[in-house]
């Protein structure tokens, strides 16, 4: 099987050019059967990427090859296989949700109504209310309920957590965790919540000012990448190509690297080296000010 | 196909079934009382190239376009559907105001003067003009695309009436020549000719509307 085949999502040299935001040569692959977590400030351009990978908006360079398909020229196979939810999930807002169930699963040859039902029960969302008249919570966990039933083998979720209590959210996690169970299915999902990911994703992409910073396995960014605390020795010169990022305040600099073994030969046991969270990463990396 | 348009149909069920029958009892009494027939045929046609649009623009308030393209539908096909719906929305209209207006007691336009075959081709060929015109504005600018038509419309009215005031003969002269070039031609090609042309002008006019459609569509963000 070749490695385009392999990967649920292949994304290369992707460009947008908006004329005041610039989405850059975004390359990364997401494996067969992972969750892969695509993090970023707001703006970084997580949704233009998703919008692109659906062709919502005409791309200017690049390709997207979803189970190995080109995304354009296989497009209606390639959304067939995909379940999307949208950050502010979008239906027929006028619709109740029997009605949009019956609107929309034509559209679906792999449509199974049996788990649609059982996941409306799960979900406890009523079928004959209006989807305006949802909460956002239940409106999402009616997204979720839609992308599931039509068998989709790989799931985009844009923001799927953010304005949720954190209740739901863990119940969301753990649905998407229980889809990849089902071998060969697959998630991107989209968030800058990092907390939802350390938990679930087995691959983060990175996304700053429209340019892909890392795209890797979630355990080796959690193994090598560590925040280093020190004094202002750490501002030194010969550590420079050290940091990614650096914190400066009155008596203590905070400093990002990408390589926290390297950091603890070249500097020793008096700094404090500690493992990175997501969030530390995405702080030092869009608010850590260079390298001071 | 089919499954689009069954969606468009389901979600605008009401605004369809509600709007369109007001419309066509609105028009056939309008029809009934009107001595022209060619007039308010005219008329009528551009309103009936109105309704499919004002459907269209409905996603606008629904806000449904990204939702719409995510299912699993080329936007080729998601066109072709609209274009289809459009010409059968325009058709009931234009056959139900039709049969309203000949049914009405004390109408003024019977059976032959409603369906004379020039008149409907007429009519057909008008629809064919507006909603040509009219979707590509829709499909790059939406409702906003088609309230711009509407005044440029207008104001093209008024400038027309101004020019006409200034410009009367000249006007008359051009209008007349029209009639002398056109006159000859449909005499020479006779009715069937005439109507045959007409009609290929009509699919030619309606296929350049789609492909300049198609190429707006294809490059749109949503």
């Amino acid at each position: 099987m070749s490695e385009a085949v392999d990967n649920a999502l292949e994304v290369r040299g992707l460009a947008k050019d908006y004329g005041d935001f610039r989405l850059k040569d975004m390359t990364f692959a997401l494996p067969r059967g992972y969750i892969m977590g695509l993090i970023g400030p707001n703006g970084a351009g997580k949704t233009t990427v998703i919008k692109l990978l659906l062709n919502l908006l005409h791309r200017d360079e690049g390709n997207v090859r979803i189970f190995g398909l080109d995304n354009l020229a296989s497009e209606v196979e390639v959304k067939s296989r995909i379940g999307f939810v949208h950050d502010a999930p979008v239906f027929y807002e006028h619709l109740t949700l029997r009605k949009l169930k019956d609107t929309v699963a034509p559209f679906y040859r792999s449509w199974d109504e049996t788990a649609f039902h059982r996941l409306i029960r799960e979900f406890d969302l009523p079928l004959g209310k209006r989807f305006s008249r949802l909460s956002r919570g239940m409106k999402m966990k009616f997204a979720l309920a839609f992308a599931l039933s039509h068998r989709a083998d790989l799931l985009i979720l844009d923001e799927p957590t953010s304005g949720l209590d954190p209740v739901f959210r863990r119940e969301l996690l753990a649905n998407l965790s229980a889809f990849i169970q089902d071998e060969g299915k697959s998630v991107l999902f989209s968030t800058h919540i990092t907390s939802d990911l350390e938990r679930i994703a087995d691959f983060i992409t990175f996304i700053h000012n429209g340019e892909v910073v890392f795209s890797s396995p979630r355990d080796e960014i959690l193994e090598k990448w560590a925040v280093v605390k020190g004094g202002s020795e750490l501002l030194a010169e010969k550590y420079r190509s050290l940091f990614r990022g650096i914190r400066r305040r009155e008596f203590v600099v905070q400093a990002l690297t990408a390589d926290g073994a390297d950091a603890r030969r070249r500097l020793g046991k008096d700094t404090l080296i500690e493992k990175a969270s997501l969030e530390d990463i995405m702080f030092f990396l869009t608010r850590g000010n260079g390298h001071a | 196909m089919y499954r689009l348009m069954l969606k468009d149909l389901r979600l605008h069920k009401r605004f369809v079934v509600g709007f369109g029958i007001a419309y066509v009892i609105y028009l056939a009494i309008f029809h009934s009382r009107a001595n022209n027939p060619g007039a308010v045929s005219l008329f009528g046609a551009f309103l009936y190239a109105i309704i499919p649009l004002l459907i269209f623009t409905r996603e606008d308030k629904f806000k449904a376009a990204a939702f719409n393209l995510s299912l699993p539908v080329t936007r080729k096909e998601f066109l072709q559907a609209r274009y289809v719906l459009g010409w059968l929305v325009m058709l009931v209209l234009y056959a139900g105001t039709s049969l309203l207006t000949i049914a009405i007691p004390g109408t003024k336009l019977g059976l032959s003067a409603i369906f004379q075959v020039k008149l409907v081709l007429l009519v057909i060929f008008f629809m064919a003009v507006v909603f040509g015109l009219l979707m590509p504005l829709v499909v790059a600018f939406g409702f906003a695309g088609m309230i711009v038509f509407l005044v440029f419309c207008q104001v093209l009215g008024i400038l027309f009436l101004f020019l006409a005031n200034l410009f009367r003969p000249a006007i008359s002269a051009a209008i007349r020549a029209i009639g002398e070039f056109l006159g000859p031609v449909q005499a020479g090609l006779g009715p069937a000719g005439s109507a045959a042309t007409l009609v290929v002008v009509l699919l030619l006019f309606s296929y350049g509307s789609y492909r300049v459609c198609l190429f707006l569509f294809e490059r749109k963000d949503v």
